[in-house]
């Protein structure tokens, strides 16, 4: 079986891990503007929701301070859990993540950190070979 | 001897129990947003304010599709 890396299969695999790590968290969707990235613990339908409100989320905390200075992470501590972003500070890119009531808001933020870093990781760049140029002999140029 | 140990055992499951409700209750009740900026500054918004109330409605949302599915 032959897989091919992609940034699909890299950010299913941060999202995956992510959940594995993090037990209090029930559901997870990394985006970028509208576009979901990759989601687990909710439907296609549900991420795009999510994606939505988590959007929503940080446009509205921007236009609270009226200046230039950017939302980076949000938690919104409800009845019934907490809904956590996190945005890349020098991208766009970002991750919506909702846990249980009782979850430590510092490891919640620390590993959707660490997920993020993870998707903004490149795959290393195959290096190129160096090749000398073969020195042409003054018998072959005839 | 034995009575007074009932009182006294009985005042204590009280205190618990009661701690243990205000606690329950004050959780509860206290919806907040939290927003760090990234210029380090972090703005923490109580449920009563005007910030949350607008703040709070997409994060309500996002947490019922979740409890939905």
């Amino acid at each position: 079986m032959c897989l091919l890396a992609s940034p699909a299969m890299d950010v299913a695999q941060a999202l995956a891990d992510l959940l594995e790590v993090g037990p209090q968290l029930e559901a997870a969707a990394v985006f970028r503007g509208a576009e979901v990235l990759g989601a687990v613990g909710v439907d296609d339908e549900g991420a795009g929701r999510i994606v939505g409100d988590a959007g929503r989320l940080l446009d509205l905390a921007g236009e609270l301070r009226g200046d230039s200075v950017r939302a980076t992470q949000i938690r919104a501590s409800l009845a019934g859990g907490g809904v956590y972003v996190v945005r890349e500070a020098e991208g766009d890119r970002a991750v919506v993540a909702l846990a249980a009531r009782g979850a430590t808001p510092g490891l919640v933020f620390y590993d959707l950190k660490r997920c993020l870093a993870a998707v903004a990781e490149e795959p290393p760049k195959p290096r190129r070979r160096r090749t000398t140029k073969k020195e042409e002999e003054p018998g072959d140029a005839a | 001897m034995p009575r007074r140990l009932a009182t006294l055992a009985g005042l204590a499951g009280a205190a618990v129990a009661a701690v243990f409700a205000f606690r329950r209750g004050l959780g509860g009740r206290s919806e907040r947003v939290d927003v760090y900026f990234d210029d380090g500054s972090l703005v923490s918004y109580a449920s009563s304010s005007a910030e949350a109330q607008r703040l709070l409605p997409p994060a309500r949302d996002a947490l019922a599709v979740i409890r939905a599915s």
